[in-house]
């Protein structure tokens, strides 16, 4: 079913390896950590267990050992010895389930492997552990035969009389025989284990590989000995009339584009144009033909070519910001000087977990720098940022470019495409069409009614955070709300609250009889569970012939599935669509389980102006049905002649800026 | 959601002035007393201590987790079970033996649970992460590769609350989906099967998830051009880090020789 990816090879890791082991770590240190709250241990050892299969059937077994080794570390955070042992049984069980997948093994042997290597030293250990520890062991086993004893003592006046002395005996031999028993005990678990493991794995690892495809590794490049530092630089460089490629195929052909240091040149282009590609290969990520340059791109060395890219909380490294910069650069590189030439002085010892948006790119901004660059590649840097934070991060590309940087940047936004001396479009050229106008004739009855909400994460904790305060408003059936608001205004949780995800810690949410109100998250592939668009729009619109309900979402279905365009995809791989067609699919899942309010969550975020339209004219299509719409977003730029409302979120209280209603 | 109980409470104390890894090491040692001499003296004692230094702390009792109900009943039916049985000691004619080895356990889970919320309440992720790779730092002389292992560990610190992010959304959109009926018995093992085929679709789900954030971290890496993370700043050893190792391995030694 799956190749093993990633031949057997020494060395150390590279960065895709490192970073796949440190999330695969992550990841099973939080289930754990759940695991030991929830008295779940178990349940999420199995799951942490399958996480690892799944790193050990995509790569080396260096990865595997390396990642559980972090886990382990980690996990004497959760106290005592257990989760340690957890992490562990885990990484064995992992290991052989994810190499067995890999091969495709039989059964019986993949439960042979297991046995071979992963029972061994659950078995020792446990002896080992057992024969030193005698003081817990007599308390344990002396709460096994109590009880016994107890249960026993309920069960015995109902007639199973000698049942037990038979089980006390029976018992007490076996923890007699500890030794011997428990071991063999082990090796009956281990079997179930790695069949549980197994069949888990096997679907988890089918989604995992469908969603990802094979492991790409990124390779690191080295700095060529014997070029000076002038002679060494990227620029300049020209492609005349290319083909870009990758992994084989051809993105984009005829790309013609020179860049000479101190250039400021934006690539223009839509969705799906090959902007980002194009990137890629003047970073020398894509080797490609065709690029006549002056020296090797040396991406992240000091005077060669830095990038940086669309999301921000994507590409921080450390966890405080002085440790962020020094990450790969110069031994004696000026830190201070760094974070003062994008704005963030004295941001040194900050968390960078605690940073906005537009803080993290300009953290960003502050590493690039840090290797004094000749080129600095910028794909999309603003697109996840709030106008405020856009501006900000364009005057300082016009600063570094000032100084002598040559930038090269992608956008779909003009007022980013304003800022370059050059514009380069690939691609069909992007045709802005006029908006229709769409009047406010469908707007009806009130549906949801919010009256004084307010929102407090971990009330009561020292870290408790308000984040919504005193929300009145009532949404009408067929209008299209816009919420606006900066990064981290409270958004996202005005939201899940309007989602019924979050109850409100104060006030009420109440919905008219037969509301339901449904949540499209940003980014619609974490929402979209099942691997097939029939499957997955059965799921998610609630449609089966169990019920009424069930039945009436299942005729509702085909009109839903017709009116977002639908018709030709429901056999499709939902991860062989697009962005904007995985949306549709939650757009058409959500109409048809009866939603009669929808809430957006940032669902411009990376769409150029086709992709913005075309989900304007969904929108529209929704509300002729009845629903109401809220767009939640730090992006005004919905086309507002078609928006009931606009309103305003700042620091958490709700204010009107238009309202035609 | 869970992780969220065991955050680092941002009080300036001498707990939390103490050295990453020496809380750790005194940690691991207190927790290898407790597990190889598990007698009420040692459970006590090691209560006592982890609330004087909750006070040294100056740490709020709100931060304590309430325990999920589940949780509670589950532990009471063992209680009763216990119970039952009987046994040594009497008082009042009642044998409170098996109650008293049930409750002994329990509690030596809740006192390690506790000291494990010590340590991270006290302790920023970052700092333990840093700690983590300082302590790892020495093997290196065994050909051990603790560069490799300490950037690992470096990005595991950055990757949780990124993991924990996509956890969250994953959770919520699988808890808003539609499931069918429950009021017939028939279909009892129907809507079992459909939540177990959800979970799996949501495990697969969050390992997509999290997966792309990986191929972002190794694409920055690969953008700045090194895949090793820079070593954490060298701290000094002070007096209060000696104590705090010297009193765990204390307690360690006597509970191994009485």
């Amino acid at each position: 079913m799956t190749k093993r990816l990633v031949d057997e090879t020494d060395g150390p890791l590279d960065a895709s390896e490192l970073a796949d082991a440190a999330i695969a770590a992550a990841l099973v240190f939080s289930l754990l950590a759940i695991g030991r709250l929830l008295a779940a241990g178990l349940f999420f050892q199995i799951l942490g267990t399958v996480v690892f299969a799944v790193l050990a059937a995509r790569h080396r077994t260096r990865t595997v050992v390396l990642s559980v080794t972090a886990t382990a570390l980690f996990t004497v955070l959760l106290g005592g010895t257990g989760p340690i042992t957890q992490s562990i049984i885990a990484g064995l069980f992992g290991w052989t389930g994810g190499v067995s997948l890999a091969r495709n093994r039989s059964i019986p042997r993949t439960v042979g492997l297991a046995l071979l290597v992963g029972w061994p030293p659950v078995a020792l250990a446990t002896v080992a552990f057992f024969s030193v520890a005698t003081e817990l062991r007599a308390l344990a086993f002396e709460n096994v035969e109590n009880q016994w004893n107890g249960l026993s003592r309920v069960f015995e006046p109902l007639g199973f009389p000698g049942v037990r002395d038979a089980g006390a005996d029976f018992i007490s031999g076996q923890l007699d025989w500890w030794m011997i028993a428990v071991p063999v005990a082990q090796l009956f678990v281990s079997a179930a284990y790695a069949l549980l493991v197994r069949r888990l794995g096997r679907r988890v690892l089918r989604g995992v590989n469908d969603a990802l495809g094979p492991v790409v590794p990124l390779s690191l490049q080295e700095p060529e000995t014997g070029t000076s530092f002038e002679g060494g630089a990227p620029l300049p460089l020209s492609l005349d009339d290319v083909a870009i490629e990758r992994q084989g195929y051809v993105v984009n052909s005829g790309v013609t584009v020179s860049v000479s240091p101190a250039d400021n040149v934006a690539i223009a282009g839509r969705n799906g144009a090959g902007k980002s590609t194009l990137l890629d290969v003047l970073a020398g990520l894509i080797p490609n033909s065709g690029v006549v340059r002056n020296g090797a791109p040396r991406l992240g060395l000091t005077g060669g070519t830095s990038y940086v890219s669309q999301r921000p909380e994507g590409q921080v490294l450390a966890p405080t910001v002085a440790e962020d910069i020094r990450w790969g650069a110069a031994a004696d590189v000026d830190v201070a000087d760094a974070l003062g030439s994008v704005g963030l002085v004295g941001f040194d010892d900050r968390l960078t977990s605690e940073l906005s948006g537009g803080e993290l790119q300009r953290l960003a901004l502050a590493a690039a720098l840090a290797r004094k660059p000749s080129l600095l590649l910028a794909d999309e840097i603003t697109s996840m940022l709030d106008p405020e934070g856009r501006e900000q991060i364009n005057q300082l590309l016009t600063d570094i470019n000032d100084r002598g940087v040559a930038v090269v940047r992608t956008s779909h936004l003009a007022g980013d495409l304003a800022e370059a001396d050059r514009v380069v479009t690939i691609g069909r050229p992007q045709e802005l069409v006029e908006n229709e106008l769409l009047n406010t004739i469908y707007v009806g009855r009130p549906v949801l009614t919010l009256t004084d909400v307010s929102y407090t994460y971990d009330g009561g904790k020292p870290w408790a955070r308000t984040v919504l305060t005193d929300i009145d408003l009532t949404i009408r059936s067929g209008e299209l709300v816009l919420v606006t608001g900066s990064n981290g205004s409270g958004k996202s949780t005005f939201a899940r609250v309007l989602a019924g995800l979050r109850k409100p810690t104060e006030g009420t949410v109440e919905k008219e009889p037969g509301t339901s109100v449904a949540i499209a998250f940003q980014h619609a592939r974490l929402q979209l569970l099942r691997p097939l668009v029939d499957s997955e729009l059965r799921s998610l619109a609630g449609a089966h012939s169990m019920d009424e309900k069930g039945r009436a979402r299942l005729e509702r279905l085909p009109r839903a599935v017709g009116s977002l365009g639908l018709g030709d995809l429901l056999d499709a791989r939902v991860d062989s669509l697009s962005g904007g067609q995985q949306r549709r699919v939650l757009l058409a899942g959500l109409l048809a389980r009866g939603a009669s309010v929808i809430v957006l969550d940032e669902p411009l975020a990376g769409l150029d102006d086709e992709g913005r339209l075309q989900l304007a004219e969904v929108v529209d299509d929704l509300r002729r049905q009845g629903t109401a719409v809220v767009v939640v977003s730090h992006d005004a730029s919905w086309g507002h002649d078609r928006v009931t409302r606009v309103l305003r979120l700042d620091k958490g209280r709700l204010s009107t800026e238009r309202s035609d209603a | 959601m869970s992780t969220d109980i065991f955050r680092d409470v941002p009080v300036d104390s001498p707990v939390r002035r103490l050295r990453a890894e020496a809380k750790l090491l005194s940690m691991v040692a207190l927790s290898m007393a407790l597990v190889f001499e598990p007698t009420w003296w040692m459970i006590g004692l090691a209560a006592v201590l982890g609330v004087l230094l909750f006070k040294v702390a100056k740490l709020p009792a709100a931060i304590l987790p309430r325990p999920p109900m589940m949780l509670v009943w589950g532990l009471l039916g063992g209680a009763i079970g216990a119970s039952l049985s009987g046994g040594e000691p009497f008082v009042l004619g009642l044998g409170l033996g098996g109650l008293l080895d049930y409750v002994r356990l329990i509690v030596l889970g809740l006192v390690l649970l506790f000291w494990a919320g010590m340590l991270a309440w006290t302790t920023g992720l970052a700092e333990l992460g840093a700690g983590l790779r300082r302590l790892i730092h020495p093997l290196r002389r065994l050909g051990l590769p603790t560069d490799e292992l300490g950037t690992v560990l470096a990005i595991t610190v950055r990757a949780l609350p990124l993991v924990a992010e996509e956890v969250r959304v994953v959770t919520d959109v699988t808890m808003t989906r539609p499931t069918p009926p429950a009021d017939s018995s028939k279909r009892g093992f129907a809507v079992l099967l459909h939540g177990f085929s959800l979970a799996i679709d949501a495990a697969v789900a969050v390992v997509v998830g999290t997966n792309r954030r990986s191929r972002d971290l190794a694409r920055s890496m690969v953008s700045r051009g090194s895949t090793s993370a820079p070593q954490p700043a060298p701290m000094p050893v002070r007096f209060a880090d000696v104590l705090s190792l010297t009193v765990a391995v204390a307690l360690t030694v006597v509970s191994f020789v009485f």
